[in-house]
């Protein structure tokens, strides 16, 4: 028998790179009952890397511009730091601080994977007149020492993470040593929640545009849900607080206050949360806040904003939590509801522990599920709402936890209610489903489907022409569903929306004509997606399509989406979005008169070049259709209506929709103080083209 | 009869000692607070009488954040007038330009006024017993000279975009966005350096033009300094029945750092006021060839070239971020404002007998307005067991709103809100036609300007309401409460306004 050393091991490649890193940050390490718990070693999904790291997603550039000079990058491949489970955490190694965020950012770009069922994308380089090849942007980049400020943010424009680090002048001189430096690249909120940012960028590139005081406001709620119960997966950080729990039944408080230390330990970035919950002055215990639904109507500062969100998905997740322990509970207590005196048993604690790490997965993936059921532009509180129940419904037929109604409860206590429905009831949350009555037989021809639903409010031809759409997104599916590169996804998906036009070879037109062939001026299909689709778009401040007919539209990720359910549901969904927009003059609450937008929607100029008239400002429609590819359904159309649907039904002239200009232009206007904050005030420019959102936002 | 009992002590007086003269008259009773409307910016003068007679004349503040020598002219020659060529007193407030400005823009006025007393904020005392002045100090010069450098190396990344914009055809539109914002944002700091800094460049961070000469002339004429601290309580003998309470600056650095949280503390979040210390130093030594503040040990600069590489590669070009951490002049901008904002001597002016107070907060910020409230000698002095501040807010009936009506200048629950009086005023300088450009952003805060109608009944006095949409004016006319109550001053040509004064009595 010959001995099998190492070098002859033919193995495959390894599922995992272990990787040591702070499951908090560093300033936890210091303290002797929860260093136990800092230390965590992530999982990261096996790929080649460079030093940096460079991988596939993400490049690691550790270039410190405050001094000029460039960190080591680590080699993540060097046998060393293999053997060992990556390098040591700590403040002083450049290295290490290159390791944690890549063990961050990926862990936090696989989440999204799983939940979304696709590969992630960058957003891409689009409208800055870059080359076709140079639009794809395959890496973020990370700078982990970019700045001196206690602040990090990602950059749309650069498609980069600028980390910052600064002396800290502590709250408690006990564990940050004063004047010492902290590194916010080492704390895993804030890495998790700044590659949110650039994800969220890729799906939906107009959050950044401020249209109602919601849409920021989401942005900075979504990046934090999504670093807090990414944190409440790892079980073995919630063990040891559940140990702490002896004969207390509430342990959903000590889950509260864990989730808000999550975010206190480096400045004060876990203000998102301060809505959860607070320490009582006199019992100096720590207790959840009340909400108030008055709040809502309130606050209009995105961080205060979008902490009314974060509580109502922590509200929901906690009686989900509890629903979940019920059982365990009556079983420890035989029943009576009171522990023994001391501490549990540990086997209890690691049940509860388990079941506290799978709820958070489970309202992670359904709360990062329901941006592809969101509207492309314009997103407010109640649209999400509606988007998680409808996603969840579509992938779990028996809700048998009642997840959505804990959602619904939570929300429904902060005073956050969908626009335009009348009961708050899973069935009328659900957006509502689209049935076209029509699948192509295998040969490609449409026919008639046997159990149509008779949905009368789209004529035949429509519905036939929708069909016909459906046919070529089949198509789409079924070419990109085996496609890995991500490149290759970007560019056959561009192909598909524009078409391809090579010389010599048939010319296949993309979606993009045939949307417009087909429906040009249907009044089907503008009252189906709020869209302009009407004879008089150019009376409406609307541009012609400068290659078709009818009004100009963009259309936005195409993307295929397969998901399974728990129960083995499968989906296959082709989704894309839809936008346009007219320029409104807008006086006295009145409109006054339009002026068609320039092609490029970087110039401050009309179509013609002139400049914009006084009290003129651009205007956005949009809608997100979502393709069922197994049924052959049209399933959801997820409109902000650029047009007024009444002006449609009543067989008027069609008119815009003046609820929506006039809401966006009170928000846009209004009195100064309804910024963002004062450096905002002071260095921003206003709502319009910020090029640096984040940066803004971010400054405390 | 009545004469003669009113000449007779006069007499006697006037053979022993002056001192003596005044505390045998009767107490003030009656104050007249004007404002000169220089533009936004402080300048204030407030004449006490008893009965008929005045008694006791002070100045606070001389500046506005804009103007030349020739436009303070007018201004401060009816000041002179009205003054009579003397003051009791002279507090200055902080070392900021819209307060300061104007004792430098013509020194001779200030050689030739007669100024018997003048007051400073602890933070001012070059001989502070603990050092913290001095430290404050010291930190000031470094930020302002750190700034300096910031906004000077902004303004050539802004000259170097415009040069790299012009060579780029194809994305001349973002370009133009990308200047357009920049140019904000150099705006802001502007705005900022208005006021913190003297305009010059490589002063290395020395104090402002105005407070340095003031401090010159009264050096000069030798006249008599109090720094005060908080919990000071001073009687002056030629102000009798009054008491001057002072408030801030806090001695505890802690609350010149602080911040308070919206909605209760304060109508606006204000930034924190974390130590910028990093970003000082590097901005410090933005000139030197060789920055070597490195936080990390030497060994761990890069060796190789691999990194720069791909850092530096055409094709990366647009990714680059040599530049964008200057923008942390803006908070360092934010900070240092705030930092001496919160240094205001800020002081509680208190009728003895009917215990009505005219509050003179300066600048101060929550940090100081907080502070206020935990002075350990003024614990349980007050009514009922109350913290003394508690007392005085609730007695106040004239406001010098803080802050040109900004939202970090007036506290909310430890201000504002107990600013209980029936009888309450304020007087607000700010206008809106000279003020530097972003600070329209901040100014008026709406909730703060509904609140303090709300409160006054209308009894607000803006130095000019120019843009506002809620005019306390329209509440209540002030030229209706007659002339003894509210009056305006206006210049020899009648075009503009030189004062705004509104006169309290039953004091």
């Amino acid at each position: 028998m010959s001995p099998i050393t190492p070098k002859s091991y033919i193995g495959k490649k390894p599922p995992f790179r272990k990787l040591r890193g702070y499951a908090f940050d560093p300033s936890l390490s210091l303290k002797l009952d929860t260093v136990a718990i800092n230390n965590i070693v992530y999982k990261v999904a096996w790929e080649t890397l460079e030093p940096g790291p460079i991988g596939e997603y993400v490049e690691v550039i550790d270039f410190d511009p405050t001094v000029g000079k460039f960190y080591r990058a680590v080699d993540l491949d060097d046998d060393y730091i293999l053997a060992q489970d990556g390098l040591d955490p700590s403040e002083s190694d450049p290295q290490f601080h290159q390791q944690m965020v890549y063990a961050v950012a990926m862990t936090t770009i696989k989440n999204f994977e799983r939940a979304l069922g696709r590969k992630i994308l960058w957003e891409s380089r689009r409208g800055l007149n870059v080359a076709v090849e140079d639009e794809y942007v395959q890496r973020l980049r990370i700078y982990p020492h970019a700045m001196r400020e206690a602040n990090a943010y990602y950059s749309p424009v650069k498609k980069s993470l600028l980390f910052g680090y600064f002396a800290s002048t502590p709250a408690d001189e006990t564990l940050h040593m004063p004047n010492s430096v902290v590194f916010t690249a080492l704390s895993h909120d804030i890495i998790a929640h700044e590659i949110t940012h650039a994800i969220l960028d890729g799906v939906h590139n107009y959050y950044n545009e401020a249209t109602n005081p919601d849409v920021l406001a989401f942005h900075e709620a979504f990046a934090d849900i999504v670093a807090l119960f990414q944190h409440f997966s790892f079980p073995d950080v919630l063990k040891h607080q559940i140990c702490k729990t002896r004969g207390d039944l509430g342990a959903q408080n000590l889950l509260g206050q864990l989730a808000q230390e999550f975010g206190t330990a480096v400045g004060d970035y876990g203000s998102l949360r301060d809505a959860i919950g607070e320490v009582d002055e006199e019992t100096k215990q720590w207790k959840p806040k009340e909400p108030n639904p008055e709040d809502y109507r309130t606050e209009m500062e995105p961080h205060a904003r979008g902490s009314i969100l974060v509580a109502a998905v922590f509200e929901a997740f906690l009686s989900i939590y509890k629903s979940r322990i019920a059982d365990l509970l009556r079983i420890a207590s035989n029943g009576t509801g009171i522990l023994r005196q001391g501490d549990i048993p540990p086997d209890l604690v690691d049940r509860l522990a388990n079941e506290a790490a799978k709820a958070a997965g489970h309202v992670l993936t359904m709360c990062i599920r329901a941006i592809d059921y969101c509207p492309p532009i314009d997103i407010t509180f109640g649209d999400y709402l509606r988007a998680i129940i409808t996603a969840d419904m579509d992938i779990v037929a028996d809700d048998n936890r009642d997840y959505r109604l804990a959602f619904i409860d939570a929300f429904r206590r902060r005073g956050i209610y969908p626009d335009g429905i009348k009961t708050l009831s899973v069935e009328s949350l659900r957006f509502p489903l689209q049935d076209i009555g029509y699948m192509a037989d295998k040969h490609g021809t449409m026919m008639k489907k046997y159990d149509e639903k008779n949905d009368h409010s789209l004529n035949e031809t429509t519905k036939e022409l929708l069909a016909i759409v459906n046919g070529f997104l089949r198509d789409y599916g079924d070419e990109i569903k085996y496609v890995n590169d991500r490149r290759k996804i970007y560019y056959k998906t561009r192909e598909y929306i524009t078409g391809l036009y090579e010389e010599g070879r048939p010319h296949i037109p993309g979606l993009h004509r045939r949307l417009n062939e087909k429906f040009a001026e249907s009044a089907d299909f503008a009252r189906l997606t709020g869209l302009a689709f009407v004879d008089n778009f150019a009376d409406l401040g609307l541009r012609q399509s400068s290659q078709y007919q009818g009004a100009s539209f963009q259309i936005l990720k195409l993307r295929l989406v397969t998901r399974v359910g728990p129960n083995g549901t499968q989906i296959n969904n082709v989704i894309f979005s839809l936008t346009q927009r007219s320029g409104v003059i807008f006086k006295d609450g009145e409109i006054t008169g339009y002026f068609r937008p320039n092609a490029n929607a970087l110039a401050n100029t009309t179509e013609s070049g002139d400049p914009i008239p006084e009290g003129g400002f651009e205007f956005r429609g949009g809608c997100t259709l979502i393709f069922d590819l197994d049924t052959q359904e049209l399933k959801y159309a997820i409109s902000k209506p650029i047009i007024d649907l009444h002006s449609l039904d009543a067989g008027q002239t069609p008119k815009l929709n003046m609820k929506r200009i006039r809401a966006q232009y009170m928000y846009q206007n209004g009195e100064a103080d309804f910024a963002i904050n004062d450096y905002f005030q002071f260095f921003g420019n206003g709502f319009h083209h910020m090029t640096e959102p984040f940066a803004f936002l971010h400054q405390h | 009869m009545t004469t003669q009992i009113k000449k007779a002590p006069k007499k006697v007086a006037a053979r022993t000692k002056r001192v003596a003269s005044v505390t045998l008259t009767g107490k003030l009773d009656r104050a007249s607070i004007r404002m000169y409307c220089l533009g936004t910016g402080d300048c204030f003068v407030i004449k006490f009488f008893s009965r008929k007679t005045t008694r006791f004349t002070m100045m606070i503040d001389c500046g506005s954040c804009q103007g030349t020598p020739g436009d303070y002219q007018p201004y401060l020659k009816e000041l002179l007038e009205y003054v009579n060529g003397s003051v009791d007193l002279l507090v200055v407030t902080h070392e900021h330009n819209d307060h300061v400005a104007g004792f430098a823009k013509d020194p001779s006025i200030f050689r030739e006024l007669e100024i018997k007393e003048a007051w400073f904020a602890w933070t001012e005392n070059p001989k502070d017993p603990n050092g913290h002045a001095q430290e404050l100090l010291t930190k000031r010069t470094k930020m302002r000279a750190a700034l300096q450098n910031a906004i000077t190396a902004f303004k050539d990344r802004h000259e170097n975009m415009k040069i790299g914009a012009g060579g780029d055809e194809d994305n001349s539109e973002f370009n133009r966005i990308m200047l357009d914002n920049s140019r904000a944002f150099i705006n802001g700091l502007d705005t900022l350096a208005t006021i913190n800094l003297d305009g010059e460049e490589d002063t290395g961070g020395k104090p402002l033009p105005g407070m340095r000469i003031i401090k010159e002339i009264l050096e000069e004429k030798n006249v008599k300094i109090r720094y005060l601290n908080p919990g000071d309580i001073v009687s002056l003998p030629n102000a009798p029945g009054i008491k001057f309470n002072i408030l801030g600056p806090p001695t505890n650095r802690d609350f010149i750092f602080k911040d308070g949280k919206a909605g209760k503390d304060v109508f606006q979040k204000n930034l924190t006021l974390n130590d910028s210390a990093l970003s000082v130093n590097a901005f410090l030594s933005l000139n030197n060839t060789e920055r070597n503040d490195v936080p990390f040990i030497s060994d761990y600069i890069a060796a190789d070239e691999a990194p720069e590489a791909i850092y530096n590669a055409s094709g990366n070009q647009w990714r680059k971020i040599n530049d964008d951490w200057l923008s942390s002049a803006g908070s360092l901008a934010l900070r240092l404002n705030s930092h001496i904002n919160n240094t205001s001597l800020a002081m509680a002016i208190e009728f003895e007998k009917t215990g009505k107070v005219l509050l003179f907060p300066g600048d101060a910020e929550y940090g100081s307005w907080e502070s206020w409230h935990q002075i350990k000698k003024w614990e349980k002095k007050g009514k009922d067991g109350k913290h003394l501040t508690e007392c005085l807010l609730n007695r106040t009936v004239f406001y010098k709103v803080g802050h040109h009506l900004s939202y970090n200048g007036t506290a909310l629950e430890k201000g504002i809100l107990m600013m209980e009086s029936e009888e309450l005023a304020a007087m607000a300088t700010l206008d809106r036609h000279r003020i530097a450009e972003k600070w329209k952003t901040t100014m008026p805060n709406k909730l703060l300007l509904q609140e303090l109608i709300k409160r006054c009944q209308g009894k607000l006095f803006v130095m000019d309401e120019f843009q506002f949409a809620n005019r306390p004016s329209h509440q209540l006319d002030p030229h209706t409460l007659g002339k003894k109550v509210y009056e305006e001053g206006l210049a020899e040509d009648e075009s503009t306004i030189l004062y705004k004064q509104y006169t309290i009595t039953n004091l």
